[in-house]
């Protein structure tokens, strides 16, 4: 605007930051990085690419476009990406932790470099969220890299047994890292507690598809090792419990871990595929007719069928017991609730600011983005929380017409009419789902 | 140019009401235009033809653009021109100031960018610069619902100057305040009006503050209008024939400028 009153600098109140403004980049980052890993040989050339690529993503959001910065993220890629690959490498000739810190340490080159360019754009900004990037990105990565010691994974890696953990290895050091330095990144004084609560559900969400086998690639179930371990670290409790015909061992601890683990993928994809369609099936939010119907028929059909329907044809698509056919009904179930709950909370929003928005020329998605969504932000992740809780109790019942889980422990030990184990899987059952209830509930209260 | 021309323009809503019945008007660049007339004449719907809000037919002629038979871009270019200013303010009450405002640069910036809340430094700046022109710069990062009414018509206002329009649209912007803070506002739209040579068309209830800070009146019957000349011609026997009745003090906001 031009020919307005020269700007009063001393009124002004400053910026407070914000997570956002880095997360874009953040998360092609870690795409990249993990993309790096599952092409294989990491270098300082892919470093480079890398590093442009960021770069170019810091161009088209017009962040930075001065050739220095891409320099700077040229090379700190190369380098970063150098470190890290050398420490890998020394898995042929014995694996330690300091080599987990070396790795780590060529992330944190690249996360320092990241950090320099963005604080160098931000204007506001103190040198602290560089050295925070730096330190988050490393930190990330050396969790990621010491847990694998500590399961013996860099063993086998070196041993030459199992070539797709590398590439897991890769994926999780760069979702890790790329999720704490996001947190890190962020608006560090104001934001930190629900920016880690993000990070953390993610980290715990991933974990989780990985155990469910919930992935296109088969590299993840190599992961399952991790409840192996936690078997052998629950055996006094539960040995009672266990059916030692079954291999491998499904005992009370796996169970319920896998009934967890289906209902928190069921609910994660089920929200976030049901945000969108409770947008466009509620009118004043839909971009058309045509989209209006679609999506709120298709709601209203999954919203009839019910959930064991859902287990028993996913079971039947999937194999029979495994917990994948779990997560995939959760994921139907959690839409359609998460759509029922949505639209009605859409339906009765303000429509005064999507008027204005629309007025100053903002597209449907805009207005959806900035005049609707913020409306029910709360709502939406009380729902999320309610959800997760529905789909803990419904995963139980599933578990019996074979989709996994404690509901699958509970109706082999049915078969085997051992009624006394039985009535403590369903103690266990009730502990838990009153536990995740009351959680849940404590949160939610907290929100609203 | 930002000449807004209406030809023949009528309005039926779905249902078949005629809100506005051929209207011919022609309001020059810079003009600050006072609409006025009964509780269902048709003051919100001629406003809202301007950007595209009612179903218009006829001819809306805005700058060198066409409201009727645009297409979707195109009347959202149009939009881009024109601030609204509305009565019930329509902020995203849990927003912040800053948020809302920067709701009046969604058309200027690319989208993906705007709906990540990504906003380029230039656009923060248009930002606080108008929030600096309606005076409430300090309370730039806190939640809109935090405000007083005025404080929030000011916001309402900002986000229009974000948007650095041609022309401005204000529909009742004071109806929902108090005396004194309506004078403020108005004046406000009226200095706005003056120093960037925003065409400014506003709707008002009370005849008073119409003829305070009125220059153009038009007054509006029934979809038609009824009158279209300077204010200052404009006696109490024009006001009852818009009006149809004689003048109450319902009419009128009282409290004359400070
Ligand atoms: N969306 C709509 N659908 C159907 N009829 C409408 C719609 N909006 C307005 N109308 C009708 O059109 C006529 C003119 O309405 P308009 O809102 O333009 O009046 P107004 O002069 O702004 O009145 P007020 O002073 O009460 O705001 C009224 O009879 C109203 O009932
Ligand atoms: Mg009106």
């Amino acid at each position: 605007m031009t020919a307005l009153a020269e700007p009063d600098l001393e009124v002004r109140p400053p910026e407070p930051r914000r997570s956002r403004d880095f997360v874009g980049p953040v998360v092609v980052f870690t795409i990249l990085l993990g993309f790096a890993g599952i092409s294989g040989p990491a270098g300082p050339v892919w470093g480079a690419i890398v590093g442009a690529l960021v770069f170019g993503l810091f161009w088209w959001i017009r962040l930075t476009r001065s050739i220095a910065d891409a320099v700077v993220l040229v090379i700190g890629g190369a380098v970063g990406y150098s470190l890290f690959n050398l420490a890998l490498a020394a898995r042929d000739t014995g694996v330690t932790t300091a080599v987990g810190a070396q790795a780590a340490l060529g992330v944190a080159v690249f996360g320092l470099a990241a950090g320099w360019v963005m604080y160098r754009n931000s204007p506001g900004l103190t040198p602290i969220p560089i050295l925070l990037s730096g330190a988050a990105y490393g930190g990330g990565a050396y969790v990621v890299l010491l847990t694998a010691v500590a399961l013996g994974l860099l063993d086998k890696i070196r041993d030459g047994e199992q070539q797709e953990l590398t590439v897991a290895l890769f994926v999780a050091v760069s979702i890790a890292s790329g999720v704490i330095g996001a947190t890190a990144n962020i608006s560090f004084w104001s934001k930190l507690p629900s920016s880690f609560a993000v990070g953390f559900t993610f980290i715990i969400s991933v974990l989780a598809w990985n155990e469910i086998g919930f992935s296109i690639v088969e590299v993840f179930t190599q992961m399952s090792r991790i409840t192996e371990i936690l078997d052998d670290f629950l055996p006094p409790d539960f040995v009672w419990i266990k059916s030692p015909g079954q291999p491998p061992t499904f005992n009370m601890g796996k169970a319920l871990l896998e009934t967890f683990q289906i209902a928190i993928v069921g609910a994660t994809i089920g929200c976030t595929l049901a945000a969108p369609l409770s947008f466009y099936a509620s009118r004043p939010t839909s971009p058309n007719r045509a989209v209006y119907w679609l999506a709120k028929s298709f709601l209203n059909v999954i919203r009839t069928i019910p959930d064991l329907f859902w287990a028993v044809l996913f079971a039947t698509a999937v194999g029979f017991g495994k917990p994948f056919a779990g997560a995939l009904a959760m994921i139907m179930f959690s839409t359609a609730i998460m759509g029922k709950l949505l639209s009605e909370t859409v339906d009765a929003i303000n429509l005064g600011p999507l008027e204005a928005a629309r007025a100053a020329g903002a597209t449907n998605n805009q207005t959806i983005m900035k005049a609707a969504f913020p409306q029910i932000a709360p709502n939406f992740v009380a729902y999320a929380l309610y959800v997760f809780e529905l789909n803990i109790r419904a995963s139980v019942v599933i578990g019996f017409v074979g989709a996994g889980g404690i509901g699958r422990l509970l109706d082999e030990r049915r078969q085997f009419f051992q009624w006394d184990q039985v009535m403590a899987i369903v103690i266990v059952i009730f502990t838990a789902v009153i536990v995740i209830e009351a959680i849940s509930i404590y949160v939610r209260r907290k929100l609203v | 140019m930002s000449r807004i021309v209406f030809t023949n323009a009528s309005v039926t809503y779905p249902g078949g009401l005629v809100a506005l019945k051929e209207v011919d008007l022609t309001i020059e660049e810079g003009e600050f235009v006072v609409v006025v007339g009964l509780s269902g004449a048709g003051k919100s719907t001629l406003l809202r033809s301007v950007n595209g809000l009612v179903p218009v037919t006829g001819s809306v002629r805005v700058g060198d653009r066409e409201v009727v038979g645009a297409s979707n871009r195109e009347i959202r270019e149009i939009r881009s021109d024109v601030g609204m200013i509305f009565q019930t303010f329509n902020l995203v009450n849990r927003s912040t100031v800053m948020s809302n405002v920067l709701m009046g640069r969604l058309s200027k910036v690319s989208r993906w960018r705007s709906m990540l809340g990504v906003w380029p430094a230039h656009d923060k700046e248009i930002a606080l610069q108008s929030l600096e022109r309606v005076g409430i710069v300090e309370k730039t990062y806190i939640r809109a619902s935090d405000l007083s009414g005025g404080q929030q018509q000011r916001v309402g206002i900002a986000r229009a100057l974000a948007q650095e329009p041609k022309i401005i649209l204000a529909d009742e912007p004071v109806a929902s305040l108090d005396p004194v803070t309506s004078h403020i506002v108005m004046r406000d739209l009226k200095r706005i009006n003056r120093d960037l040579g925003i065409t400014t068309i506003i709707n008002l209830h009370f005849l008073d503050l119409a003829r305070q800070y009125g220059e153009r009146l038009i007054g509006l019957r029934d979809g038609e209008v009824a009158f279209d000349g300077s204010i200052s011609n404009v006696d109490d026997d024009i006001f009852r024939d818009i009006y149809g009745r004689a003048i109450t003090p319902d009419d009128l906001v009282g409290e004359a400028a400070l």
